[in-house]
């Protein structure tokens, strides 16, 4: 408990006298008594502001330091996604869409959902008014989804190809990024741009 | 500024539970204003009393141990007449009226809030027709309507379908249907987005832009995520441990934040293409039962004086309708 900067008094407290904060503490703390070397951390910090967010984030990148632990960290939010990760990988209704190095991910994405994430992303600062760009449509139903590409009905690039054919995940020239796109190779997608 | 531009003001509020623990003041002596057409954001840290403001606003804090003790809600409706909110009988006719018809609410837990048997169409149609005299083949006419608004596709058919059969993005627009569809003076929004991916999130901010100005609504928007309110808000009021510590309009609390622990929401963000350690501020909130003497955030203040310790802070205007409760600034 001490690792993960709880009291030992606090032992036999129960979860409602803990903060938001603290409950995930003590979920990472139950994680890591059993010696891990991977952890699932599935959105570990979106229900905490940011300040809580901020110590959490900063306790687990002390604890994979410490005990030399591998992290696979679900979450929505891409700055934390940047923040903690080193490469990330792309989901798109159930599939990966794109693989990378996290630097090369946002400065180059491959695919054009993971350029449309980056494009939504909010400003930093009320100034600045980089408009987010929205998707048409709505996420298919995974049940039934579309033929071809999964993403074809909602993407900017699509061709009679996208819908025909659904495009595998390959690696490009031996990069280590990974992408599922018919066009990964000639598409010119834009990165993340702050401005501020 | 002229009286008439303000829709909602809060003075004093105060709102406690009494608890076995001892009394909770969840929402202690809180200011702010709402103005027309505008929009307010509230963030502050879990637990800090941002839901409990709303509830209290929709005379909805659970009862019997949460009460509204002290303060005053002021509302000015269309006609200019102002009713006091906190004084309203929770279940009278008055507040019956008003909530729905003038002010709306879409909850952090959308999951919650819908029933999952009754198909979404029923469930707008009955709020409709709850607050406003419609038959029944005009409410649903107007609820297909505004499932359309909020860009919901084939609404003639999904009208039928049930809570499950949708996405969580889909969800939420129902929500935002509901609340509207009695076009209020207000929504608030708690957490509307906080279960989305950013690009769906991005949807619904736009939708309640757009809706606001065809509407000309104001919007009271409760969020921990800054890069939301900096988008969406004109005002920002900064909630800490019951109180609201800092309020400025938006620009002004991004360029000039005068509370230390706005400055450490604002310094703990993460920016891309930064991987320095993140900053945090130490410690954790007090409880709301237990506030320690003087300011409640004063043991994680780097910054902190004996005062500080001793006696509680008063606002304090910092001029551009700006203020802060800091002894820093007194
Ligand atoms: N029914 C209740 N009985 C006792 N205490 C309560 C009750 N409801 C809320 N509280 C307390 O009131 C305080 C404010 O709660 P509130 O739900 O407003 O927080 P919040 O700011 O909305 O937090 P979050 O960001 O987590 O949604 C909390 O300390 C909470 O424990
Ligand atoms: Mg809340």
């Amino acid at each position: 408990m001490e690792l993960v900067g709880l009291n030992a008094w606090q032992f036999n407290q129960y979860p409602h006298e803990f903060s938001g904060g603290q409950r995930q503490r003590v979920g990472i703390a139950r994680a890591l008594a059993l010696n891990p070397d991977l952890i699932i951390c599935d959105e570990p910090v979106s229900a905490l502001d940011v300040s809580v967010q901020a110590q959490i984030l900063n306790l687990l990148e002390d604890l994979q330091k410490k005990l030399n632990l591998t992290y696979l960290f679900i979450a929505h939010d891409l700055s934390v996604v940047e923040h903690i990760s080193d490469r990330v990988m792309v989901m798109y209704l159930g599939k990966i869409v794109e693989i990378a190095k996290s630097e090369e991910l946002y400065e180059q994405p491959l695919h054009p959902y993971t350029e449309a994430l980056l494009k939504a992303i909010p400003a930093s600062h009320p100034k600045n008014t980089r408009k987010r760009e929205t998707l048409p449509g709505n996420l298919p139903d995974p049940s039934n989804p579309p033929g071809g590409c999964n993403f074809h009905l909602r993407c900017k690039y699509s061709t009679d190809l996208c819908a025909k054919e659904e495009p595998l995940l390959k690696e490009l020239n031996g990069s280590d990024h990974s992408v599922a796109c018919h066009y990964a190779e000639t598409l010119s997608l834009d990165g993340f741009e702050s401005s501020f | 500024m002229n009286n008439d531009n303000i829709l909602l003001t809060c003075s004093g509020l105060r709102t406690y539970f009494y608890t076995d623990d001892g009394v909770v003041k969840a929402v202690d002596d809180v200011n702010f204003t709402i103005e027309r057409g505008k929009t307010l954001g509230i963030v502050g840290e879990s637990g800090c009393g941002k839901s409990v403001t709303s509830h209290s606003i929709m005379q909805l804090v659970p009862k019997p141990h949460g009460k509204i003790s002290g303060g005053e809600i002021i509302y000015r409706g269309h006609d200019g007449e102002e009713v006091n909110i906190a004084d309203l009988d929770p279940f009278g006719p008055k507040m019956r009226q008003i909530r729905g018809n003038e002010i709306a609410m879409i909850f952090q837990e959308p999951m919650t809030s819908l029933n999952p048997v009754y198909s979404i169409g029923d469930q707008i149609i009955e709020s409709i027709r709850l607050h406003q005299k419609l038959n029944k083949k005009d409410a649903k006419a107007r609820a297909i309507e505004m499932l359309k608004l909020v860009g919901i596709p084939a609404a003639e058919l999904r009208v039928n379908e049930y809570p499950h059969q949708l996405s969580g993005g889909m969800r939420q627009r129902v929500m935002i249907a509901m609340a509207l569809s009695c076009n209020p003076k207000l929504l608030i929004a708690d957490e509307p987005t906080t279960a989305l991916d950013v690009t769906i999130e991005a949807q619904i901010l736009e939708l309640m832009v757009d809706l606001q100005k065809k509407l000309g609504m104001s919007i009271m928007i409760i969020t921990h995520d800054l890069g939301v309110v900096g988008e969406l808000a004109d005002d920002v009021a900064v909630m800490y441990a019951g109180k609201v510590v800092e309020n400025a309009a938006v620009v002004d609390l991004f360029d000039r934040p005068l509370h230390p622990y706005t400055q450490g929401l604002l310094n703990s963000r993460p920016v891309i293409g930064n991987k320095k350690r993140l900053f945090s501020i130490p410690g954790n909130v007090p409880h709301l039962a237990h506030l320690p003497k003087g300011c409640p955030f004063a043991a994680r203040c780097a910054n902190a004086k004996d005062i500080c310790l001793s006696e509680e802070p008063a606002v304090v205007d910092a001029g551009q309708g700006h203020s802060v409760r800091c002894w820093l600034h007194a």
